[in-house]
């Protein structure tokens, strides 16, 4: 019996469909994007990876973080701490603090064929968080002028400094940073210079999945004529590469009561 | 209604007809044309160069390791040369004898009336048996793959093939730079081409069995050097190895153990796990390093339901931590076949497990 080719065809590809069969050689995980993996980036990883983040990738739409797979699993499985990239190894240290149960689900996704999941569960959009994480500072000092990044440079440290209009000397107890363009902020040193001695460290602000002020203990006594310094590592990710970028950071000051 | 049963009565007819039983069609996956590496469950765009993924049947089938022409749907021997078949990964397609041009990943009915054939293509690293008995890795560089064989004292071979895992071309295997080590810090011997292009060889010294040697090798000009490590315990007989599974106990090695990893209480599943960390210990000496993956994701699943059932011992999270770490990065080392990297993860491996046991045993 003839039987027209297209229909057949047609049929047999429905057909296909509804016959039960072994999972294809691909995907070997038994956990997907939408219901496992996800929630995992978005409390673990979700401030830095997210679009507009300090992070090279977003890792908050399941297009965005499937290409990385294979990184993924190279950066977990890494037990290097400080590298040359990272050579405090604040990014090893914020990368590797997943709990083995959350390793293991990323893990196995990643090298398991990164299947999506139900496309009923795909999570909504995220948008970049950037904001006083601890109210509004006493004292808020911006940069005088936007830093400009040339195209050419993918990495800058630049100095600002603040002399501060202080009528008394105050304690503050917490110092923080709002990056202008969270994407190349990478670091902030922060030094107080009183008088003619040498600048003394407060600390150094980093970017966090959980982002909190640096706490000053004890206190850093800030006296009228004295200075604040601000080291800021400014580095641009692959994507901006060639780009001109722009920041206008500001620091957050927070007094003792 | 009618019409929709008579239309998938036809197709089964078709189905058939094709010589192919409805339970035996598998799922379609897409995948790249330009980068078959790339699969997905589902229609989209390659992640690597963004190009409309195509569908793609794959299946299992038993080929000989020599003849790939041999296809068969059962374990077996070749017709050809009677080695023991061995499973690859392929894709299915439907063509027809007198125009193959056709070839469509459903089965139909050719136009002068008779069903189409079944025809199976390979697939990027869908064959990573040994062809000469030999041990079988894939490189770091996820295209090629090598395979080393000891078929004499003092001497060492090594084969290097696609991703295909079909010989290299002559032309790129002569721009493949190979040297083989015997003990570090001693000077290595050079690997070279036979006049056929087939493999690389090397006299070396007369080793004891097991004879563990490094290969070191440049693919191309400008690649760096990789390495891979062998431990032969026997000469290598130019049939194929078994595919990694259960070695047999005569031979005193530990036997991998089935895969579903045991429920029960804490103390058998540490018992387990102190079972496949003997089977992961045996693997890493006697150089079976293909075959750690097996015990070690084994044992790290054993671990995590550990840590489940012993929900009140927080100080559980750091070794467990460390056997889900280690247990990856043996079955990531196993395939590269790099000695140094595999004893350093065993070790901490085992250290872990002697961590867990020890926690678990406090409670």
């Amino acid at each position: 019996m003839k039987i027209a080719g297209p229909a057949v065809a047609a049929v047999c590809a429905t057909l296909s469909f509804w016959l039960p069969g072994e999972a294809h050689k691909g995907i070997t995980s038994k956990f997907t994007y939408n219901a496992d993996v996800y929630p995992i980036f978005l409390n673990r990883c979700g401030h830095c990876h997210v679009a507009g983040g300090v992070g090279p990738m977003s890792l908050l739409s399941y297009e965005d973080a499937f290409p990385w797979a294979e990184s993924l699993r190279a950066e977990l499985l890494e037990t290097e701490g400080a590298t040359a990239d990272d050579p405090a190894g604040f990014i090893a240290a914020a990368h590797r603090n997943a709990p083995a149960r959350e390793l293991d689900v990323i893990l196995d996704w990643a090298g398991g064929g990164t299947p999506e999941g139900d496309p009923a569960m795909a999570p909504r959009p995220v948008a970049l968080r950037n904001e006083w994480t601890h109210g509004e500072p006493q004292l808020a000092l911006p940069l005088g002028a936007p830093y400009q990044m040339p195209p050419d440079a993918m990495e800058a440290i630049q100095e600002f400094t603040w002399p501060l209009a202080l009528s008394t000397a105050r304690e503050a107890n917490a110092i923080d940073v709002l990056p202008g363009t969270p994407a190349i902020v990478r670091e902030v040193d922060l030094l107080l210079r009183t008088g003619t001695a040498a600048p003394r460290p407060l600390g150094t602000w980093i970017p966090k999945q959980n982002p909190a002020p640096l706490v000053l203990s004890p206190p850093a006594r800030l006296e009228p004529g004295s200075t604040l310094v601000a080291r800021v590592h400014y580095r641009k990710t692959w994507k901006y590469e060639g780009q001109p970028m722009t920041d206008r950071s500001t620091i957050g000051v927070y007094f003792l009561r | 209604m009618k019409a929709r049963v008579l239309a998938m009565l036809l197709a089964a007819a078709v189905i058939a007809a094709a010589g192919v039983s409805a339970a035996q069609l598998a799922p379609i996956s897409w995948t790249c044309p330009m980068h078959p590496d790339v699969l997905d469950d589902r229609k989209g765009k390659c992640s690597v160069c963004g190009m409309d993924l195509e569908p793609v049947r794959l299946v299992t089938v038993w080929t000989c390791p020599v003849h790939g022409v041999i296809f068969e749907p059962e374990p077996g021997k070749c017709r050809i040369c009677s080695r023991q078949l061995v499973t690859a990964t392929m894709a299915l397609t439907w063509t027809c004898a007198g125009n193959k041009q056709v070839n469509q990943i459903e089965p139909g009915v050719c136009p002068d009336g008779s069903p189409m054939a079944a025809k199976y293509s390979p697939r990027p690293h869908g064959d990573h048996n040994p062809k000469h008995g030999g041990i079988f890795f894939m490189a770091p560089d996820n295209w090629h793959h090598i395979e080393g064989t000891y078929p004499a004292p003092g001497r060492f071979r090594v084969f290097i093939y696609d991703e295909f895992s079909k010989p290299l071309a002559l032309s790129k295997a002569r721009q493949v730079r190979a040297r083989v080590v015997t003990k570090e810090g001693l000077a290595s011997t050079p690997l070279l081409l036979v006049r056929s292009g087939t493999f690389f060889e090397a006299r070396i010294d007369q080793l004891p069995l097991p004879a563990q040697m490094t290969a070191k090798i440049s693919f191309g000009p400008d690649d760096k050097e990789s390495r891979f490590d062998f431990a032969f315990p026997s000469y290598s007989k130019d049939q194929p190895a078994p595919s990694p599974a259960p070695v047999s106990t005569s031979s005193g090695r530990a036997q991998p153990s089935p895969a579903a990893p045991a429920e029960g209480d804490v103390a058998a599943l540490v018992s387990e796990l102190k079972t496949r960390e003997a089977e992961v210990n045996s693997l890493v000496k006697s150089g079976a390093f293909g075959s750690l993956y097996v015990p070690a994701l084994q044992a790290k699943d054993l671990a995590l339901e550990i840590q489940a059932k012993a929900a009140n011992q927080p100080a559980l999270e750091s070794p467990v931590k460390q056997i889900v770490v280690s247990a990856y990065l043996l079955d990531s080392y196993g395939d590269l076949g790099d000695r140094e990297k595999i004893h350093e993860a065993s070790r901490t491996f085992s250290a872990a497990v002697s961590a867990l046991e020890t926690l678990v045993a406090r409670r």
